[in-house]
């Protein structure tokens, strides 16, 4: 629609990513952390700092505890929308799936279990409802979490890894969507962003911070952008694949009896029964069959352990046991094997992965990150955080670019772009901070104690966005927002003070931490650390940065009063 | 002057809807159609479905790209919400022929 390509990419790089940058700085960020979300878990759940546990007992453990999960009120309420008729009491639903299983690097033993629904859903092209509930097991006592543990805000795994795919915005699934419109303009920008440079491998290597402000902000953008940009494709490509079923359901909603027959033949072959017989059964050893399944890797020549355990069709006499492997050698997801659950004996073996299914096995893989290997885990932290300043310095170009003429022709157009970006890069940067101090500032028998977390994230978040727009009057004049070396400010503030409240309340600090070789929490503080530093060595470079241009421009216009007597 | 800017700004929102929108569409077609044509090439269902998604994901990032480079918006829309319902509409009538 302009003149060439190349300007027409330039206008969608520009457009596209500013209505939508702020949302991927978001994503990028808690997508960043959520890398380390059993690591914040530990940290924000003191009690929970233990070192990682395997699978334990089926039979004498896990099953026990079956009877005592209930579904979740949450889910109650979302299958009531999606079915005929009343829901039954939630007392008289029993499990009829249960999934457990264990990471590398958590302590706790995490259980899934559901729940059939007799109604029928509104939806025709829908099967039956489920309803589900959760529950985590203390491998060190065999119990369920006890102590309202059970109920306290993990922050990793319950606040910020969900932020990163759905934005905590539940109402119609919009968070879901939004996020994906924001994945695909990320893939979008990239590719227009690389048409828009012809020297592309020189750009590679350019970075001129000497140069004025306009030229280093674009090469530090570019630099950024080329340099992960394999990263950056990838693991946005993976993340839409994840949800790519529910972003376009199309197989399902068009064609939807086509793919149950698919569906029953493909389950014929496998032999595992697709629905239950309705006759009560009484499952076999588990442990058994996680025994036989680990002899059997090892008999393949990839020995390992038992990664998760699910019951299909629980209590029926058509239930299956699902044993996978532990993949901590390989990025791809699991390899699993199928127990026939009234017998023990082997059902099914998924066969080698064929092309297409490994290409998205791996994909999977790299996006859920469950393997052990530190070096590849921070290197997807770090290249979350590149991804993170190429967006920034992004935000920074377009207002640098654009501010002097916003000024000239009266347009607040630029000042608030800069207010916004403020928000959505360090205004984000304090609100997190400040949830890891509440964390552990707020008494833990407070009524609501998640809830007064999740409150002070948001509200923080919300006054950091005041206080940008309060400060941004500079840039509609051709200035510079104090904003940013301010919040800077807060951030260090805040982080050192999440670590030294860390360190109060738990007495874990980081010498003890690092000298107990604990890293899930001593590498939480280092982290925040590290960014308390960087945050205060930008507020100090930025006001010092201010007070010369204020000098400056004072020294520049007492001579130009002078020059005029010349 | 109100009616102008009001074209200006519907210009500006099928500008970016012919893409975003159209390209959705085009998207939505393009899974099904595809999951049926593996199927017919003979991969299994679950792998055909998997690919589809895959190369949904390029369909749509192409598809974005050609509808800011396109000179006619209008052509964007016949040919992206065209195609995604054609599309549809065959996989939804080809899909009930062959069960």
């Amino acid at each position: 629609m302009r003149e060439t390509f190349r300007q027409s990419m330039a206008y969608l790089h520009t457009w596209l990513g500013l209505a939508l940058g702020f949302l991927l700085m978001v994503i990028f960020f808690f997508g960043s952390l959520s890398v380390f979300d059993r690591e914040i878990d530990r940290w924000s759940i003191p009690e929970t700092r233990a070192p990682a546990a395997p699978l334990p007992s089926f039979d004498k453990v896990v099953l026990p505890i079956v009877p005592s999960v209930k579904p979740d009120a949450d889910d109650m309420a979302r299958a009531a929308a999606e079915v005929i008729g009343p829901l039954p009491p939630v007392e008289t639903l029993r499990a009829t799936g249960i999934w457990v299983g264990s990471n590398h690097r958590d302590p706790l033993v995490r259980m899934f279990l559901e729940f059939d629904i007799p109604n029928k859903p509104v939806d025709p092209n829908q099967d039956h409802g489920h309803v589900h509930g959760n529950t985590a097991i203390d491998p060190a006592t065999g119990q369920r979490l006890t102590g309202g543990l059970e109920d306290r805000l993990a922050i990793g795994t319950r606040f910020f890894f969900p932020m990163h795919f759905m934005l905590h915005v539940e109402w119609a699934m919009l968070g879901y969507w939004i996020v994906g419109l924001a994945g695909m303009t990320m893939l979008a920008a990239l590719v227009s962003g690389v048409v828009m440079h012809r020297r592309i491998f020189r750009e590679f290597f350019t970075f001129r911070p000497e140069k004025n402000r306009l030229r280093s902000t674009l090469d530090l953008h570019n630099m950024t952008g080329v340099l992960a940009l394999p990263f950056l494709f990838v693991i946005t490509f993976s993340g839409l694949l994840i949800f790519a079923d529910f972003y376009v359901p199309s197989v399902t909603k068009l064609m939807r009896p086509l793919e149950k027959s698919q569906e029953t033949a493909e389950a014929g072959r496998t032999g595992l029964p697709e629905d239950p017989a309705g006759q009560p059964g009484q499952l076999a050893s588990v442990d058994k069959m996680m025994s036989d399944a680990k002899a059997r890797w090892a008999e393949r020549g990839v020995p390992g352990e038992v990664g998760f355990v699910s019951v299909t069709h629980f209590g029926d006499v058509n239930a299956y046991v699902t044993v996978g492997r532990d993949n901590v050698d390989r990025v791809a997801t699991q390899e699993e094997i199928h127990f026939n659950g009234m017998t023990g004996e082997l059902m099914y073996e998924n066969p080698p992965t064929r092309p297409i299914e490994a290409v998205k096995g791996f994909l999977y893989g790299l996006h859920f990150q469950h393997f052990k290997h530190w070096g590849l885990r921070w290197l997807l932290f770090v290249g979350g955080l590149i991804g993170c300043a190429c967006i920034a310095t992004g935000f920074l170009f377009f207002v640098e670019k654009r501010k002097r003429k916003h000024a000239a022709a009266g347009s607040i157009g630029s000042s608030v772009v800069d207010a916004l970006a403020v928000t959505s890069v360090t205004g984000m940067l304090v609100a997190t901070a400040t949830m890891m101090l509440a964390n552990r500032v707020l008494p833990v028998d407070l009524p609501a104690h998640d809830t007064w977390q999740k409150s002070i994230f948001w509200f923080t978040w919300l006054a950091t966005l005041v206080h940008a727009g309060l400060r941004s009057k500079p840039v509609a004049s051709g200035g510079a927002s104090s904003a940013w070396a301010e919040q800077c400010w807060a951030v260090a503030a805040l982080a050192t003070m999440a670590v030294l409240a860390n360190w109060v309340t738990t007495g874990d600090h980081l010498l003890k931490t690092l000298s107990d070789g604990y890293w899930p929490v001593a590498g939480v503080d280092i982290v925040m650390l590290i960014a308390a530093a960087a945050a205060g060595g930008t507020a100090y470079v930025l006001s010092r940065r201010s007070q010369f241009f204020t000098a400056a421009a004072r020294e520049m216009s007492a001579p130009a009063v002078g020059s005029q007597n010349v | 002057m109100p009616l102008e800017r009001w074209r200006h700004w519907v210009a500006l929102a099928s500008r970016f809807g012919a893409p975003i929108v159209g390209g959705y569409v085009f998207t939505y077609g393009f899974v099904a159609f595809a999951a049926l044509a593996g199927l017919w090439l003979g991969l299994s269902f679950t792998e055909s479905k998997t690919l589809a998604w895959m190369l949904s994901l390029v369909v749509y990032l192409v598809a974005i790209l050609w509808g800011f480079a396109a000179r006619s918006v209008t052509v964007v829309w016949l040919v992206l919400a065209g195609g995604g319902i054609a599309m549809s509409f065959a996989a939804w009538a080809l899909s009930r022929e062959i069960i």
